[in-house]
């Protein structure tokens, strides 16, 4: 039998290494959009023109962990938006809807929040009048609709009302944030009609929205983290002195909450609210620093302490790009070991391509 | 000219540190006896430059200073030519404007060579860092029509222009083309024809009548630097004036705008206006993310690129950071972040502004 290679791991193409820079760009991408999606149609829903501005009173949490009159088991939807005391909105984020299946499984997520939901900043912590709205992106607007009304057909219900908002940026000389109702509607006639012609968010708190928000109850791609961390938090834990010696080679002693509460306090959560998630997650954390310790960035030190390393510049100008190498040289490394282990022991290595995984190495 | 009197215009220049007041007087003595030209060049430093200046260390520059409590200091520079040509030395003053305290004027009448090798380098070397401010083609202009209107000056022309505009032509690898042009047209005239050619200007040289006497002559350079010629009209120090305000205003846009300034952890974004489509085009915003990848020492990540543009910079020269974004052909929306420096920012805006096109400062609108 001839030997087979499905790859050579140790062609460390162009090719490769600009097909894993996409792959990433593209998962970032679609974690942000997620991120501002969200937060956007929170805005959305509180917003009033006359006197402009967010109304007084209204709130909103990203994600919110509710329970259910009469179920045991809690719930979390993406985002629940009280607008006012006896009005509110429980919204699902699903940016991509990429087939029937992916659409049904998007509507009997919104179904669990069809429910008498606790957890309301109310003082019976109820909500009288409740709309559901699943956000997905324009793209995937239309097989969205698909597939809700395949749900129906197929004899399900929404006991509340049900809308689709679809979210994007208009594509001209001016790139207005839309969202727009294309499925069903939200009670408030004045945000409905805003959405049903597509509601531009003012120029202002989209800035806000991608400043402040990099997070939210999904896990994000492992070198979104890393490209955050490296970029908004670790260059500032040095002294803007340790950047003046080209030369010195600069560490920085720091716990896993230290980097987590700046996180925090930038970009997420740092709520005392029990029903709020910690945005981002700990565990996050962490394997973005352990990432940064395979790539010789960090050590790990005992009691969740972490050695940082003060990076001075990054090879290719782009951390996306830089970490894509750093991680495809890292398990080209292991192939390599991997296939000269087999000669060594003659042995073939039959099969074998390099590991796309995001995992950190150990 | 008479080594007694040279000798005497050059001791009252720099054997003391002067007082701002008693500056004009001196740069005139110094282009009566000394040299045909002085140069001032307007720095912000947000610690007197008395103080970090003594500070300053390196393998390469001698530097004796003596001040005169907080407000003025006097100096010598020796400096190391690269390339093994020997030495370079002069002297220079440095004097902190009254009203606007973070504005200082470097003045010297030695060679380019020691102001680019010498004294520039000095000033780099202060910590915390001296920043030299980038006057725009507009900011320029209204500081030489504030001078034009002075009782004082008559017959302004303008006789030298340096000019910056974009190039687009396949195939070259380079976006900006410079320019200049000797000429004699009226301040109006002169920036009409910048505009009408889409072009920002790098420097301008005017020469005027003084007093109704004497011919008299200036180059401002959008590096806030005044080079003095001839005789110097009573209108110079309102120009120094009106420099030191531009300057600090400038500073000011660009200061306290990251999260670490804000009591409430919040950072203040800006806008860089461009006042026209630079940015509508997937080509365009090429050269947009170009332009910042090109930047030293930065490292620009481009989180999204069609149909809008926003991308994360961190700059380690300082560890600072922020995000760019386009929503608009016509500006882009910087996001400062935890660390934000005047320094970075303003390497950001200069870059931008040197090598894409040239834009204004501003706070970002509501709405």
């Amino acid at each position: 039998m001839r030997a087979r290679f499905r790859s050579n791991p140790l062609a460390k193409t162009d090719e490769a290494l600009d097909n894993k820079i996409k792959k990433e760009r593209g998962l970032i991408d679609d974690y942000l959009s997620s991120v501002q999606g969200v937060h956007a149609f929170a805005k959305s829903a509180l917003w009033l023109d006359n006197p402009r501005g967010p109304r007084a009173g209204g709130k909103y949490s990203v994600p919110r962990k509710m329970e259910r009159d009469g179920n045991p088991d809690p719930v979390t939807p993406d985002l629940v938006v009280q607008v006012k005391p006896d009005y509110g909105i429980v919204a699902e984020m699903k940016k991509h809807i990429r087939d029937a299946d992916a659409g049904e499984k998007a509507c009997d997520q919104v179904k669990k929040y069809d429910a008498d939901l606790i957890g309301w900043w109310t003082e019976n912590e109820r909500m009288p009048n409740t709309d559901l709205v699943l956000l997905t992106h324009y793209m995937s607007s239309t097989r969205a609709k698909d597939a809700v009304e395949a749900w129906l057909k197929a004899g399900n219900k929404f006991d509340r009302p049900f809308a689709i908002v679809e979210f994007n940026f208009s594509d001209g000389g001016q790139r207005w944030y839309v969202l727009k109702c294309t499925y069903g509607a939200v009670s408030d006639p004045v945000h409905h009609e805003k959405l049903r012609h597509g509601n531009r968010l003012p120029d202002d708190e989209v800035v806000k929205i991608i400043a402040d928000h990099k997070f939210y109850d999904t896990e994000p791609p492992l070198i979104h983290m890393m490209v955050v961390l490296q970029t908004h938090i670790i260059p500032s834990l040095f002294e803007v002195d340790a950047y003046e010696d080209k030369k010195r080679v600069s560490w920085r002693d720091v716990s896993v909450d230290e980097v987590l509460d700046r996180l925090k306090a930038d970009f997420g959560h740092n709520s005392p609210d029990h029903r709020e998630r910690e945005i981002p997650k700990r565990k996050w954390v962490t394997k973005a620093l352990d990432a940064f310790v395979g790539m010789r960035l960090a050590k790990r030190l005992p009691d969740d302490r972490y050695a940082l390393l003060m990076m001075k510049k990054a090879d290719r100008k782009d951390l996306v790009a830089h970490f894509c190498k750093k991680m495809l040289a890292k398990s080209s490394g292991r192939a390599a070991k991997a296939q000269s282990d087999a000669k060594a022991t003659g042995q073939q290595t039959l099969l074998f391509k390099p590991a796309e995984s995001e995992e950190p190495a150990e | 000219m008479p080594p007694k009197q040279r000798e005497i215009a050059e001791a009252a220049m720099y054997a003391q540190p002067p007082t701002y007041s008693e500056l004009p007087n001196l740069l005139q003595g110094v282009l009566t006896f000394v040299a045909h030209r002085v140069s001032v060049q307007f720095v912000v430093s947000e610690e007197p430059l008395t103080k970090t200046l003594r500070g300053t260390k390196s393998d390469r520059i001698k530097l004796d200073t003596r001040s005169s409590g907080e407000t003025s200091i006097t100096g010598t520079i020796s400096a190391r030519l690269p390339g093994n040509r020997g030495r370079i030395s002069g002297r220079f003053v440095a004097v902190q404007h009254p009203k606007h305290s973070l504005v200082w004027l470097v003045a010297t009448h030695e060679s380019t060579e020691f102001v680019k090798r010498g004294l520039d380098e000095v000033l780099d070397l202060a910590r915390p860092r001296a920043l030299f401010p980038v006057l725009s083609t507009g900011a320029i202009e209204t500081l030489l029509e504030k001078f034009e209107k002075h009782s004082d000056v008559t017959d302004l022309r303008v006789k030298q222009v340096g000019v910056r505009t974009m190039l687009s032509s396949k195939g070259s690898g380079r976006s900006i083309e410079t320019g200049r042009r000797w000429t004699n047209l009226s301040l109006k005239e002169a920036f009409q024809a910048i505009r009408e050619e889409d072009q920002w200007a790098t420097d301008l040289t005017i020469q005027y009548t003084a007093g109704g006497m004497w011919t008299s002559s200036l180059k401002i350079s959008r590096r806030a630097r005044i080079t003095l010629r001839k005789n110097l009209s009573n209108s110079v120090p309102g120009l120094f004036d009106h420099m030191a305000s531009v300057v600090q205003k400038r500073f000011a846009l660009l200061n306290g705008r990251d999260r670490q300034a804000s009591v409430l952890n919040e950072a203040r974004p800006f806008q860089i206006q461009f006042g026209r489509s630079v940015l509508s085009t997937p080509a365009e915003v090429g050269r947009l993310r170009d332009v910042l990848h090109e930047i030293p020492n930065v490292s620009c990540t481009v989180l999204h690129g069609n149909p809008y543009f926003h991308a994360a910079v961190v700059d380690y020269t300082d560890g600072s950071s922020y995000e760019i974004l386009a929503l608009d052909a016509e500006y882009l929306t910087v996001l400062p972040q935890r660390r934000s420096t005047v320094l970075a920012l303003q390497r950001l805006c200069e870059s931008v502004f040197a090598r894409f096109h040239e834009g204004e400062i501003q706070e970002q609108p509501a709405g």
